[in-house]
């Protein structure tokens, strides 16, 4: 650690630490304007200069590491007249037209023009008068405010790896331009305008509508993915005017377009306005109370006539904790059922049986921030620039800057391809044979951690005897990969001392999700990479609470916190004042069983629109229309609500507080930023509220009540205080021991499974191969409800190899009817070479297009068949 | 002889405008010598300073020209004091050259070259600075008059180049600053950008090249460890290849006359690439059964992987160089058959594949053991012929063939490799990283040793008697010469020997009919401007016009002639380019590396860059590579201590051309 003294204070700085940095620890100011923490110095403006004893020129402080025995000097005349200097240099030809500046209040130039005193510069120049770029979406850049500070193309370039700006031209006429011609590979993430120090790069969305002062920013997280991105709403009278970030937080500040962009979803016009209540067929507005009464009234004598039994709920990865919480309890505790589901069971739940089964950890083993430091990762099936974006921007950071080898094997291309040094193009449906095949070479080559596999697992004989039962040619045969492909992929991620598998919506959502999932933990025990730092799994769910929905046991197997009620019925009875249920509860495939046979005949759903986001939607739809009580919170009408008997409006993200659990396991507050608008109510409450109609109130009349009594019964969550979690949150590692005894007293345990292969049936009538996923600007189907999302991507379409399209002769753009054995939709077509030819892609977050309807159980693969359809209509 | 009117070279200075001579610092030892400039020259500017030479001469329009020059292509835009501090001076040059100019105007100037000299981010407008304090203080007079009348138009014609000392030392003149920048920036496709713009075997070179470059380095200079320049490049090299990303060439439609390249090697591969680029249909001819040259049959695969040196060449097969190899010069055909084909030039670059002799007696009379030289040895073993070894080998020689053989030795289950060189360690021609390589894996090394007779029995060699030699004066190469210790005599117990004491170029296939001179040392000669030989429309390049060099010679050999090649069949004559023109007299003011930058952020503690290699005991074992160059991690540390001592150098010139 050098020792230095800087204006004749002695520092001690840490090892590589800059003057600058250095100086911030002993409390001297240096000014800076260039500087951003987040990215590499580009040490372009010269205000940070010093003077260092011994050496002739000063030196600008931001990039010089501080070395022991260094004399600094701060404050000298030659570095004030550096600064002087420089100032007058920038506002030579600046524009001083501050009332009408974006950055206005928040210029950075203007604070250090303040700060440092500079009446003013005497220096001729004339003013530029450039165009401004503003065909842009969203983001607008004014050449004549730029003073070539280069955050934004390091941001864009470093952080986020778009490199969608670059520096253009030489000399005077340098600019931020775009990196090819005129296209702008961006992802609008807007790191560019929120790194900004001037008004060069702005937000269109909030022009003439706000001024920085005029708006309150609550901090608070974004929800939208399940990275839970830390980020400020900035409120102007009660309306949401922009999204800002600030840098000390987990994320660095960094948000993506869903997160800077997609706020005005909360101010959208189709917002529900009021309760709503099936009179004659129509869903009419009605006051609270009426609509309360009706809920209640009705649950109570359907579970008078069949039993609580007869009343089912699904709840939704979007709701907080706390109404996760309070949904789970009104069904076990006021209404008596563990039969409650969402649309984990499709999802997470099989990542979290197959990790129960085998290590017990209950979501991803390591931090995001982990990953920058791993040796290699196995990226398959996800492409996490659209799934969880701030877990994709490390690992291609990683790969850039810290020898990460990244493995990518997916079905089509991925954004991180061009940084992989292996791309596998996997058959979709072979993500688990892929790994069968990287085990069985590993094994063969002895790469395998004998150690690790020896001290802490069960069950290895039999995975040895599976794999050498196997032949590799049948693997390359359905992965579709070549041998040394694989091999290539198995021999570097066996070799890396710390390597980590990340798995997203391809693998999780598979009719095969619990045996691939097994099967990537098996690669991972295999090579001994758990219980190792910057080594692990990262199951990964787009949606933003996945994993607080699964820790508050909104499922019929586990009380909250994953405890059972074998062992926590009594903390649950006393805390609750009543009996647990003793059924075992009706999972989603039993719900609609029930549905289908009358046994279930009421649905309360939370917050969940299941005819667009479950699977074979189509069977769904019909059995919902069975039930005598379908009562749906959302805040949103979807195509659930519009069956629905009775509609709740519910309050959105920004109107509640709360706290949310993102892919690490990180606990955060979410803070209210705007009242609740219109009549809503956050969830919690509305359950509250009919828990009291019902005449047994749950007790709670704030949502700290609902916090406090979690921490009583959920014991990761002992010791926790909702007031004071504020900041980046505290991360919780729940771990569970094996039920059944299948680790055999060992940690961790193999789990040998081979997989069905993928439907084959309907070749010819389906010719077709087609997988969902997501659109890179969206989230689920909300979003679909912001407009400056649907600037960037409008409405659902279809990716489709252009050799097929010429053999179908269908045009980019052209719509098409897609269809499967049992759905169909209508969607335009995109030509993309990101899928193979046989393939088609379409993003799930449209609920018009109704994907799902096209899947059977289960899956988001299916086989389908493209037809034109009407006439041309070019997009 | 031009001699220099006033002249400011780093803080040396002279000045004799006024008839006495002013001195402050001797001139000598610094200045450049007058010796190596043209007649037409009538002043410098560079970055280390500023020279007068013709009696008539306004600083102020050369001024001006310099920042303009630096405004359009020079000034990188990445500092706000750059961009806009000689903006304003070129703006207020301008102004004053149109006889619009203030009094203020000398202040204003005063205060941007301060603000440059103090607070630009890189020696290119820093330049600017000092050059113009340097004009106010000096040549006060020429503004003040320009302010008062403005300037006349100029007579004198400026031409300008970019050097650093690491660029100005590369034969193949590389963008090294900016290529090390991109590096430090994450941009790695960028960066290998750079690099093939001048040189297009980047894997290789960034493996194999001597890089005299990091000698000249600037950091270095200053007393620190060289920036790593070698091996930056094989990171962004290998950042392509491992990871499998389009080699972003674009392939060029071949309009122009078809080309006979002779020679795969370095100096062909690098004529075929420029000459393709500039669109001539080029057949590339290798009379070995495999290309690449000397790389491929010279060295072993544990210090240039062949994969690595497969795939560039095959990056240039790609762009649609025709590759022929096994027909020999000389022996299937002739230069003249090259012509009758319809080639319209030929470039040969056909190495120098011969070992020399070292002279001693039993070296020649077909003893069991002895070898006909290393490189035969190397050639041998890496076309996959079988060799015979024994168990103690001795090599003869100091230069990296020497290590080369011995290393291969022992990768082939010798048990005793020993080098014998008759100097010492200090004066080895070897890369030092290799000796230390040698070393680390076991070979022994008898300095001071001179070999004098090979001994046998039976016809098969038994041992090696030497003689023991001490260092006496300098010889010509300033290397202080050997000299026997008498009656050293004594034995080395060894089964086989392998000289590798040099080698020279095979030139048998050269009638008198060709037409090609050859040198007295055994090359080929050629004009140094344009690399044309005796014969009209053949032009050669590499070993066999250098003599035995580096690869990095070579490449620049065949880069210059495949341009002049080029002008050759479009006109019908060879001019050097404006821009060789400036390669020339960069090259002759930037002999001493000087230093440049006068401050930098201090040293590292240790004084090498750490590289990562296998452990030598496991890599006697095999061919595999030895090196893996740099982390990601080690290359962003070691780019960002770059010091970019880029400068502009400006030449006024009396003349319409140079």
């Amino acid at each position: 650690m050098p020792m230095l003294t800087i204006d004749d204070i002695d520092v001690t700085a840490d090892e590589g630490m800059t003057i600058l940095e250095a100086a911030g620890k002993a409390g001297i100011w240096i000014p800076t304007l260039c500087y951003y923490p987040k990215t590499s110095p580009s040490d372009s403006c010269r205000v940070c200069a010093v003077e260092i004893e011994g050496i002739g020129r000063p030196m600008t402080s931001c990039n010089t590491i501080a070395a022991e025995g260094m004399r600094v000097h701060t404050d000298t005349p030659r570095v004030r007249a550096i600064r002087e200097e420089v100032m007058k240099l920038v506002l030579m030809d600046h524009p001083l037209d501050c009332p009408i500046c974006p950055a206005a209040g928040e210029c950075e130039i203007q604070n250090l023009t303040y700060r440092l005193g500079i009446h003013g510069t005497d220096l001729p120049l004339e003013r530029r008068t450039d165009p401004i770029v503003g065909h842009w979406p969203l983001i607008e850049y004014n050449p004549n405010l730029c003073i070539t500070c280069l955050r934004c193309v390091k941001v864009c370039h470093e952080v986020i790896g778009a490199s969608a700006l670059a520096l253009k031209d030489v000399g005077y006429n340098a600019r931020i331009g775009t990196r090819e011609g005129d296209t702008l590979w961006c992802d609008f993430c807007g790191e560019c305008v929120e790194a900004c120090p001037t008004g060069a790069m702005s937000n269109k969305t909030v022009k003439r509508w706000a001024r920085s002062w005029e708006m309150t920013k609550t901090p608070t997280i974004c929800p939208l993915c399940s990275a839970g991105c830390r980020m400020e709403i900035n409120v102007k009278d009660g309306r949401i005017f922009r999204i800002t970030s600030n840098i000390d937080t987990h994320n660095s500040g960094t948000l993506c377009a869903g997160g800077r962009f997609g706020y005005d979803l909360v101010h959208h016009e189709e917002r529900l306005d009021s309760p709503l209540l099936r009179r004659n067929g129509r869903l009419e507005p009605v006051f609270w109370e009426v609509g309360f009464t009706y809920v209640a009234e009705n649950l109570k004598r359907i579970v008078k006539e069949s039993g609580p039994d007869s009343v089912a709920g699904l709840a939704s990865p979007r709701l907080t904790n706390e109404d996760c919480y309070a949904f789970q309890k009104f069904f076990r505790a006021v209404i008596g059922t563990n039969n409650i589901d969402s649309e984990a069971r499709f999802s997470y739940l099989r990542v979290q049986r197959a990790m129960e089964l085998t290590t017990g950890h209950m979501g991803t083993t390591g931090s995001l921030e982990d990953l920058l430091d791993t040796d290699a990762v196995l990226v398959i099936g996800i492409d996490p620039l659209e799934e969880t974006p701030a877990l994709g921007w490390k690992v291609k950071l990683a790969a850039r800057r810290y020898d990460s080898n990244l493995i990518v094997a997916n079905s089509r291309e991925t954004s991180l391809d061009p940084f992989a040094r292996m791309r596998l193009r996997i058959r979709p449906y072979s993500e688990s044979e892929l790994a069968l095949g990287m085990m069985k070479i590993i094994l063969d080559l002895d790469l395998w951690d004998g150690k690790f596999v020896r001290n802490n697992t069960a069950n290895f004989l039999p995975m040895k005897n599976l794999l050498d039962k196997i032949s590799l040619k049948g693997i390359l045969r359905r992965t579709g990969v070549t041998e040394e492909g694989l091999r290539e992929a198995a021999l570097i991620f066996a070799q890396a001392p710390r390597a980590s598998i990340i798995f997203g919506g391809d693998v999780i959502q598979q009719e095969n999700g619990l045996q691939c999932v097994m099967n990537l933990v098996n690669l991972a025990l295999l090579t001994g990479n758990l219980d190792r730092d910057n080594a692990g799994i990262y199951p990964i769910f787009e949606k933003g609470n996945i994993l607080g929905l699964c820790d508050m046991g909104v499922m019929p197997e586990y009380l909250p916190g994953y405890q059972v009620a074998a062992s926590a019925r009594g903390t649950f009875e006393r805390v609750w004042k009543t009996d647990l249920p003793y059924t075992k509860g009706r999972t989603v495939p039993d719900i609609v069983r029930g549905l289908e046979t009358g046994d279930v005949r009421a649905v309360y759903v939370a917050g969940a629109d299941p005819l667009t986001d479950y699977p074979n939607a189509g069977r769904l739809a019909a059995a919902l229309e069975k039930a005598e009580l379908l009562v749906v919170q959302d805040i949103f009408p979807s195509p659930t609500t519009r069956i629905a008997h009775c509609v709740f409006p519910a309050a959105s993200f920004a109107e509640k507080d709360g706290t949310m659990t993102n892919i690490e396991h990180r606990i955060q507050r979410l803070n209210q930023a705007i009242p609740p608008l219109g009549p809503s109510m956050p969830d919690w409450n509305i359950l509250e509220q009919v828990s009291a109609a019902m005449g047994s109130s749950m007790g709670f009349f704030d949502v700290s009540d609902v916090f406090r009594e979690m921490t009583l019964t959920i014991p990761m969550y002992k010791g926790l205080k909702f007031q004071t979690l504020q900041g980046d949150g505290r991360i919780v590692r729940p771990f569970v021991e094996a039920g059944e005894g299948v680790r055999r007293g060992r940690r961790y345990s193999f789990a040998p499974v081979r997989t069905m292969e993928a439907p084959e049936k309907n070749r010819d009538a389906f010719p077709l191969e087609m997988t969902a996923g997501r659109s890179m600007y969206h989230f689920g189907s909300i979003s679909t409800r912001s407009r400056n999302l649907l600037g960037l991507c409008p409405e659902g379409y279809v990716e489709i190899n252009p050799q097929d399209a010429d053999a179908l002769d269908i045009g980019d753009g052209e719509r098409v009817e897609v269809r499967s054995p049992v759905g169909s939709f209508v969607a335009p077509v995109k030509y993309s070479g990101r899928v193979s030819p046989g393939m088609v892609y379409v993003p799930a977050n449209f609920p018009e297009l109704g994907v799902y309807r096209l899947f059977e159980e289960n899956t988001t693969v299916c086989r389908v068949k493209l037809t034109r359809y009407g006439e041309v209509d070019r997009v | 002889m031009k001699s220099i009117i006033f002249g400011r070279w780093g803080d040396a200075l002279t000045d004799s405008r006024t008839g006495s001579e002013v001195h402050e610092r001797p001139k000598d030892s610094l200045f450049p010598s007058e010796a190596g400039f043209p007649e037409n020259i009538v002043a410098v500017m560079s970055g280390k300073g500023f020279l007068q030479f013709a009696e008539d001469f306004n600083f102020v329009p050369m001024m001006r020209e310099y920042v303009k020059q630096i405004q359009a292509k020079y000034c990188c835009g990445k500092c706000i004091t750059g961009i806009k501090g000689s903006k304003t001076i070129l703006v207020t040059l301008d102004r004053i050259s149109r006889g619009e100019g203030r009094e203020s105007d000398l202040d204003l100037l005063s205060r941007m070259a301060d603000v440059l000299n103090d607070a630009a981010k890189c020696s290119v407008c820093q330049s600017a600075g000092e050059l113009l304090r340097d004009g106010l203080h000096h040549y006060r007079g020429h503004f003040v008059q320009a302010i008062e009348t403005g300037v006349p138009p100029d007579r004198v014609r400026y031409l300008g180049s970019i050097s650093a000392p690491c660029m100005n030392t590369c034969p193949c003149h590389i963008n090294i600053p900016g290529y090390v920048e991109m590096l430090q920036e994450l941009r790695y496709a960028e960066s290998l950008e750079i690099i093939r713009e001048e040189m297009p075997l980047p894997g290789i070179t960034g493996r194999i090249c001597p890089a005299p470059c990091e000698k000249a380095c600037s950091v270095a200079n200053l007393g620190d460890a060289a920036i790593p320049i070698k091996t930056l490049k094989r990171v962004a090299a290998d950042y392509e290849l491992i990871h499998g990303l389009p080699v972003p060439l674009e392939k060029r439609k071949l309009t122009e006359p078809p080309v006979a390249v002779i020679g795969a090697g370095p100096a062909g591969l690098s004529a075929a690439y420029y000459l393709n680029r500039l669109g001539h249909e080029v057949t590339l001819m290798e009379g070995l059964p495999i290309s690449g040259g000397m790389v491929s049959v010279g060295i072993p695969p544990y210090r240039q992987p062949r994969d690595v040196l497969d795939r560039e060449i095959a990056i240039i097969r790609d762009l649609g160089v025709n590759l022929e190899c096994g027909a020999v010069l000389g022996k299937e055909f002739t230069i003249g058959d090259l012509f009758k084909r319809g080639f319209k030039a030929v470039f040969l670059g056909i190495g120098s594949h011969r070992s020399l002799p070292i002279g001693i007696e039993g070296e020649n009379e077909g003893i069991l053991g002895v070898f006909g030289g290393g490189i035969d040895f190397l050639r041998d073993i890496n076309l996959g012929k079988t060799v015979a070894l024994g168990d103690h080998v001795v090599i003869v020689g100091g230069g990296n063939t020497a290590i080369d053989c011995a290393r291969t030795c022992l990768r082939m289950g010798v048990s005793q490799v020993s080098i014998v060189y008759r100097r010492t360690e200090a004066e080895m021609p070897a890369d030092p990283e290799e000796v230390e390589d040698a070393r680390e894996e076991g070979i022994n090394f008898h300095f001071l040793t001179q070999p004098i007779a090979v001994l046998s029995q039976d016809r098969k060699m038994t041992g090696l008697r030497c003689l023991r030699m001490e260092l006496g004066e300098p010889d010509t190469s300033g290397r202080r010469r050997p000299v026997p210790v008498e009656g050293s005599e004594f034995d080395l117990f060894a089964d086989c020997l392998i000289p590798a004491i040099g080698q020279k170029s095979s030139l048998d296939f050269l009638s008198p009919n060709d037409g090609i001179e050859v040198t007295r040392r055994g090359t080929i000669r050629v004009d140094p401007r344009t690399m044309m030989t005796t014969r009209i429309g053949v032009f050669a390049a590499g070993d066999a016009v250098s003599g035995p060099l580096t690869v990095v010679h070579a490449l620049a050999g065949g880069k210059r002639a495949a341009h002049m090649i080029h002008q050759f069949i479009a006109e019908g004559k060879c001019v050097p380019s404006e821009e060789q023109w400036m390669h020339d007299l960069i090259a002759n003011i930037e002999k001493d590396y000087g230093v440049l930058v006068t401050a930098r952020v201090p040293g590292r503690s240790e004084s090498k860059v750490p590289r990562s290699k296998l452990d030598a005991r496991e890599r006697i074992a095999h061919f595999h590579e030895v090196d893996s160059g740099f982390t990601q991690k080690t290359s962003f540390i070691e780019a960002g201590r770059c010091l970019r001592c880029f400068h502009l150098v400006l030449a006024a010139v009396n003349e319409e051309t140079p």
